[in-house]
C-alpha cells in the first residue's frame, strides 16, 4: 500500500479524509510475528517487581485487618501499636463508688454515725493495725457481719458481698479510690492483687466477721503474709445496740 | 479496502452503526459542553466564593460533583460507548443488529445521567466520588449500560475469523469489568443497605480509581491502538509488547486506589498493596507508550494532515505523564505531603481532559466521517478545538500542580495557618479556572463542528466538501 | 490470543483477584466491627449520633461538604496531621462506623474535620461561620450557606435562635433577624459531634495530652 510518509501536494490544513484508508489494521497484523522483547526492559521489569515485593512484605504489618500503621512489622498475631491508654483507676473507681457504696458510706465517705461506718481516716481501708490490704479485698469480696469496731465505735449491720457484681478491675479502682480521697493517703491496690485474694477465698460464701478476719494474716500489697493478729480484747466502750 | 472483488464490508459496517453511535456522540458533546461549563463555574467559585451563591443548588459542594459526573458519565462514558461498539464491529468486520435496541439504551442511559446530574443539585448526591447518582439512577444507567455491553460482547462473539486485535483485547476486558465494577459500587454504597461505614473507605477508593483505570482508559488505549496503526498503515512496535502491556495493566490497574489512602482508614497491607500496584503500574505504562508512540516513529509529519491523529498522541502522550506522576504520588513520603492538595486537581484534570478526552477526540475525529460520508466542514475550527484544549490542559495541569506543592508543603508544616495553604493555592487555581473556559470554549467548537456534520447529513444537495474519499 | 475465553479468563481472574482483596476483604473484616464497649467507664466507641445530628449528616452530604474537607487523620510517623493538632491520634476504620456515608474525604481545599468537635467554638460562632464564612474569616474561601438559614422581620421580640453578630454583606436589615432551619441545627450538631478522641485498640493514643 502507499507509504506513510508519502508527500501530499504542500496543501493547507487537514486532508486526512481524502486519503484512502491505508491497509486493514486487522490485515496488518494478521501475520504474527513475535518480535523479540529487548533485554533492558526485562531487566527493569525483573527489578521493579522485585523490589515491589520486598516494600510489600515489609509494609504489609502482617497483612492483619488491625494494623494500619506500616512501620510495624507484626508477625507474631499480636494487635496493633501498644496497648490502650489504661483508664484511670480514680475515676473509674469514684463511679463504681457513687453507683454502689455511696448510698450506706455515702459521698462524704464519713458514713451514718451508728449505722454505716466511715471510711474517712478509718484504719479499715488504710490497712493500719491488724488491718491489711487483704482484709479490705476480702470484705468488699464476700461482706461484712456482725460487730465491727472502727475508728474507736462499734457498728452492728451488714454489707452485702459484691464479688458476683463487680469485677476485678472495678474492685481494685473503687479500693484505689476509697483509700485516695477524702485526704486518705494508701498505695493503690492492683487488679492483680484482687484476683489473687479472690482465688484464695474461692469456696467462701458466707460474709466475714471481725474475728474471722483478724483470725487471717495481715497481706499487703507485694508483701508476703505476716502472722496473724493475735487475739484483742473487745473493745471497753459497750457496743451500742445496732441499729 | 480498494480491493477490487472484496465486498464493501466497511460501508456496511458503518451504515449499521450510524445510528446509535451518533446518537451517543451527541450526547457526549452535550454532556461535554454543559459538564465543562459546570467545571468552569465550580473553578471561579473556589477563586471567587461570592461568585454564584445564594441559592441551594448553585453551592459548590453541588456543583463540583454535578460537573465531575456530567463528565465521567456523560461525555465520557456515552463517546466510550460509541467508540466500543463502532471498534468492535470494525475490528471483527461484522455489521450491528437490531439496533434499536443499543439507541434505546443510548436514549435511556444519558436520561439517566441527566436524571442524576439534576438529583446532585437538587441535594441528593449520595455523596461518594463518583458514585454522588441517587440509587434509582444508577440501576436505570446499569440496565441500560446491559444493552450496550450484550451488544458489543455479539459483535466481538460473531468476528470473522482471524487474529484478535489488541484493541479488541482492551475493549472485551472494559465491557466486562464495568459492569461488575459498577453493580458492586452500587450495592455496597449506593442502593438498598450501604455496608457499614467502616468499610466504605477502601471500596470507594477501589470504585474511584477503577472508572478511570478499567473503564474509561481501556476503552481509550483500546482506540489509540486502533488509529496509530490504521492512519499511519504499519504494524505496531511489537505485538509481545501489546500482549505484556495487556495483562500487565489488567493485573495491576485495579490495586491502585488504595494509594490514595496513604494514612487512611485501611489496614496496612492494604495501603502498601496499593502503593507497589501504582510503582508496578509503570511496567504497562511504559510498554504501552513504547508501543503507541515509538509506532510513530518517522512519521510525526501526519500529525500535520490528519486531526485524528493529532489527538491520539496527544491523549496517548497524556496516559504517560498521568501514570508517571500516579506512581511518584504513590510514593509515602511524596504522598504524605502532596495527599489532599491541589495536585490531585491537576491530576485529576489531567486524566479527564488529557488522556480521555483527547483519545476520545482522535476517535470520534476519525469515526464520524465515516459515519456520515462527510469530511469535516471546517479545518480551523479543528485547529481551535486542539490548541484550546492543549493549552488548557496543560496550563491547567501545570497551574494546579504547582500550586498543589505549594499548598501541599503549607498543609504539611505545623507552624504554617491553614489560612495560608489557601492563600498559596488561589492565584493557581485562578489560572485553573481561566483554563476550564478555554475547555469550555474549545468543547462548543467541538460540538458545534459534530452537530454541523450530522446535519450535513440531512441536507438535499450533501456536497462532499472536498474531492475525497473516505473510506 | 486469539481464544475468547482465555481472554474472558484472564480478565475475570485479574479483575477477581482485585475485588476479592480490596472489596471483599473489607466488606468481612472492616465491615464486620462493632463499637468498644470500655467495661470500665461504660463508654460505647464510636460515641452513638444524636438524632440532630444523623439528619445533619443528611445535610453534609447533600450539600458535597466532602469535596472540600477530608476527615482523615493520618499517623504522626507519616505526617504532620497529629501535630498540627487534627486530632490525638490517627484515624482508624471504625471510626467511621455511625457515618452513612464514610465521609474520608480527598482534598483539603477546606480544613480537615475529623475532630472539628474538640476544637470547635460555640454554637452561635458555628451557625454565624455556615452563614457567611467570608464575614467571620476574612480570606475564606467557605461559600455561604444562607439558604439553610431564613431571614424573617422581627415579630415583637427578637428570637431565642436568631444568630448575633452578622457583618457582612448579608448581615440582616434593621428590624430583620436571621433564623437557622432545621438543617442548619442538624448540621451545627454534626459538625459538634465530630470527635475521634476515644481510645480504640487497634488505635492508641499518640499524644498524652
Amino acid at each position: 500500500m502507499s507509504t506513510p510518509n508519502s508527500q501530499q501536494p504542500p496543501e493547507e490544513g487537514f486532508r486526512e479524509s481524502q486519503r484512502a484508508s491505508q491497509a486493514d489494521v486487522t490485515e496488518l497484523h494478521a501475520a504474527p510475528e513475535r518480535e523479540h522483547v529487548s533485554l533492558w526492559l526485562i531487566v527493569l521489569i525483573m527489578g521493579l517487581m522485585f523490589f515491589g515485593g520486598m516494600f510489600l512484605w515489609a509494609n504489609s504489618g502482617g497483612f492483619q485487618s488491625d494494623i494500619y500503621n506500616t512501620d510495624k512489622i507484626s508477625w507474631s498475631g499480636a494487635g496493633a501499636g501498644g496497648p490502650a491508654a489504661a483508664p484511670d483507676p480514680m475515676v473509674v473507681g469514684k463511679r463504681v463508688f457513687t453507683q454502689n457504696c455511696a448510698v450506706c458510706h455515702q459521698a462524704s465517705g464519713l458514713g451514718v454515725a451508728g449505722q454505716f461506718p466511715p471510711l474517712v481516716g478509718s484504719e479499715w481501708p488504710l490497712s493500719v493495725g491488724w488491718h491489711g490490704d487483704n482484709h479490705l479485698v476480702e470484705i468488699v469480696l464476700n461482706g461484712l457481719q456482725g460487730v465491727v469496731t472502727v475508728k474507736g465505735q462499734p457498728y452492728n449491720n451488714a454489707m452485702a458481698p459484691w464479688g458476683t457484681v463487680l469485677k476485678d478491675d472495678q474492685i481494685a479502682a473503687v479500693l484505689t479510690y476509697v483509700r485516695n480521697e477524702w485526704g486518705n493517703k494508701a498505695p493503690p491496690i492492683p487488679k492483680e492483687f484482687v484476683a489473687k485474694i479472690r482465688e484464695q477465698t474461692k469456696g467462701r460464701t458466707d460474709p466475714w466477721t471481725q474475728k474471722e478476719l483478724q483470725a487471717i494474716g495481715r497481706e499487703l500489697v507485694g508483701e508476703a503474709v505476716a502472722a496473724p493478729a493475735p487475739e484483742t480484747p473487745a473493745p471497753a466502750p459497750a457496743a451500742k445496740p445496732g441499729a | 479496502m480498494t480491493a477490487s472483488a472484496q465486498p464493501p464490508i466497511p460501508e456496511k459496517v458503518d451504515a449499521s452503526l450510524r445510528l446509535p453511535v451518533l446518537i451517543f456522540f451527541g450526547w457526549a458533546a452535550c454532556w461535554l459542553v454543559l459538564g465543562t461549563f459546570l467545571c468552569a463555574v465550580a473553578g471561579l467559585k473556589l477563586v471567587w466564593p461570592g461568585f454564584l451563591d445564594g441559592p441551594a443548588f448553585l453551592t459548590y459542594g453541588r456543583i463540583a460533583p454535578a460537573a465531575v459526573n456530567a463528565l465521567v458519565y456523560g461525555w465520557a462514558s456515552s463517546a466510550g460507548f460509541g467508540i466500543v461498539l463502532w471498534l468492535l464491529a470494525r475490528l471483527g468486520r461484522t455489521p450491528l443488529s437490531y439496533a434499536v435496541l443499543p439507541v434505546a439504551a443510548a436514549i435511556f442511559w444519558n436520561l439517566g445521567v441527566f436524571l442524576g446530574v439534576l438529583a446532585i443539585l437538587a441535594g441528593y448526591s449520595r455523596s461518594v466520588f463518583l458514585l454522588e447518582f441517587p440509587g434509582f439512577v444508577s440501576a436505570i444507567l446499569f440496565v441500560a449500560y446491559l444493552f450496550i455491553a450484550v451488544w458489543g460482547i455479539f459483535l466481538f462473539h460473531r468476528r470473522a475469523p482471524g487474529s484478535v486485535f489488541v484493541s479488541a483485547w482492551y475493549l472485551l476486558a472494559a465491557l466486562l469489568w464495568f459492569p461488575w465494577l459498577y453493580f458492586t459500587g452500587n450495592a455496597l454504597l449506593v442502593w438498598g443497605h450501604p455496608v457499614s461505614g467502616s468499610a466504605q473507605a477502601p471500596i470507594a477508593s477501589w470504585f474511584a480509581s477503577g472508572i478511570i483505570s478499567l473503564w474509561l482508559a481501556p476503552v481509550a488505549l483500546a482506540g489509540a491502538f486502533y488509529l496509530i496503526p490504521q492512519i499511519l498503515g504499519r504494524r505496531l512496535v511489537s505485538y509481545n509488547l501489546s500482549l505484556l502491556g495487556f495483562w500487565s495493566f489488567a493485573l495491576f490497574a485495579a490495586w491502585t486506589g488504595m494509594a490514595q489512602l496513604i494514612g487512611g482508614p485501611v489496614p496496612a497491607w492494604m495501603v502498601s498493596t496499593g502503593v507497589v500496584a501504582s510503582i508496578l503500574l509503570f511496567i504497562p505504562v511504559l510498554v504501552t507508550s513504547i508501543n503507541l508512540l515509538g509506532s510513530m516513529r518517522g512519521s510525526f509529519g501526519a500529525l500535520n494532515w490528519s486531526p485524528s491523529l493529532l489527538f491520539t498522541v496527544a491523549g496517548a502522550g497524556s496516559f504517560l505523564l498521568v501514570y508517571i506522576e500516579g506512581a511518584l504520588l504513590a510514593l509515602p513520603g511524596v504522598n504524605a505531603v502532596f495527599n489532599f492538595s491541589d495536585v490531585l486537581l491537576g491530576q485529576g484534570a489531567l486524566v479527564l481532559f488529557g488522556f480521555v478526552s483527547m483519545s476520545f477526540f482522535g476517535a470520534i475525529y476519525y469515526i464520524v466521517p465515516r459515519l456520515t460520508g462527510q469530511a469535516w466542514p471546517c479545518d480551523c475550527l479543528i485547529r481551535w478545538h486542539f490548541w484550546l484544549f492543549t493549552i488548557a490542559v496543560g496550563v491547567g495541569f501545570l497551574c494546579l500542580t504547582f500550586g498543589g506543592i505549594a499548598q501541599g508543603f503549607a498543609l504539611s508544616d505545623p507552624g504554617v495557618e491553614f489560612a495560608s495553604s489557601v492563600a498559596f493555592a488561589t492565584p493557581f487555581r485562578f489560572m485553573g479556572a481561566l483554563c476550564a473556559i478555554a475547555l469550555l470554549v474549545g468543547s462548543k467548537c467541538f460540538a458545534g463542528l459534530f452537530f454541523r456534520s450530522v446535519l450535513s447529513i440531512f441536507e438535499p444537495s450533501a456536497k462532499p466538501s472536498a474531492p475525497g474519499v473516505i473510506v | 490470543m486469539n481464544r475468547m475465553p482465555l481472554l474472558i479468563f484472564g480478565v475475570f481472574l485479574t479483575f477477581a483477584a482485585a475485588w476479592l482483596g480490596l472489596v471483599a476483604y473489607p466488606y468481612l473484616t472492616l465491615g464486620r466491627l462493632q463499637p468498644v464497649t470500655d467495661e470500665s467507664s461504660g463508654d460505647v466507641s464510636p460515641p452513638p449520633l444524636s438524632g440532630l445530628a444523623v439528619a445533619g449528616q443528611k445535610i453534609y452530604a447533600a450539600n458535597g461538604c466532602v469535596s472540600c474537607h477530608s476527615q482523615q487523620v493520618r499517623p504522626a510517623y507519616l505526617t504532620s496531621d497529629i501535630a498540627k493538632k487534627l486530632g490525638p491520634r490517627r484515624t482508624v476504620a471504625r471510626d467511621y462506623l455511625r457515618d452513612q456515608p464514610a465521609f474520608t474525604g480527598s482534598l483539603r481545599i477546606g480544613q480537615d474535620l475529623a475532630n472539628y468537635g474538640l476544637r470547635a467554638p460555640a454554637l452561635s460562632d458555628i451557625h454565624r461561620h455556615l452563614y457567611d464564612a467570608q464575614a467571620v474569616v476574612p480570606g475564606s474561601i467557605m461559600p455561604s450557606y444562607r439558604f439553610l438559614y431564613t431571614m424573617r422581620k422581627i415579630s415583637g421580640q427578637p428570637s431565642n435562635e436568631a444568630l448575633t453578630g452578622l457583618s457582612g454583606p448579608h448581615a440582616p436589615a434593621p428590624g430583620f433577624e436571621v433564623v437557622p432551619s432545621e438543617d442548619a441545627d442538624g448540621l451545627a450538631a454534626y459538625l459538634l459531634s465530630l470527635k475521634r478522641d476515644y481510645a480504640l485498640p487497634e488505635a492508641p493514643q499518640e499524644i498524652t495530652e
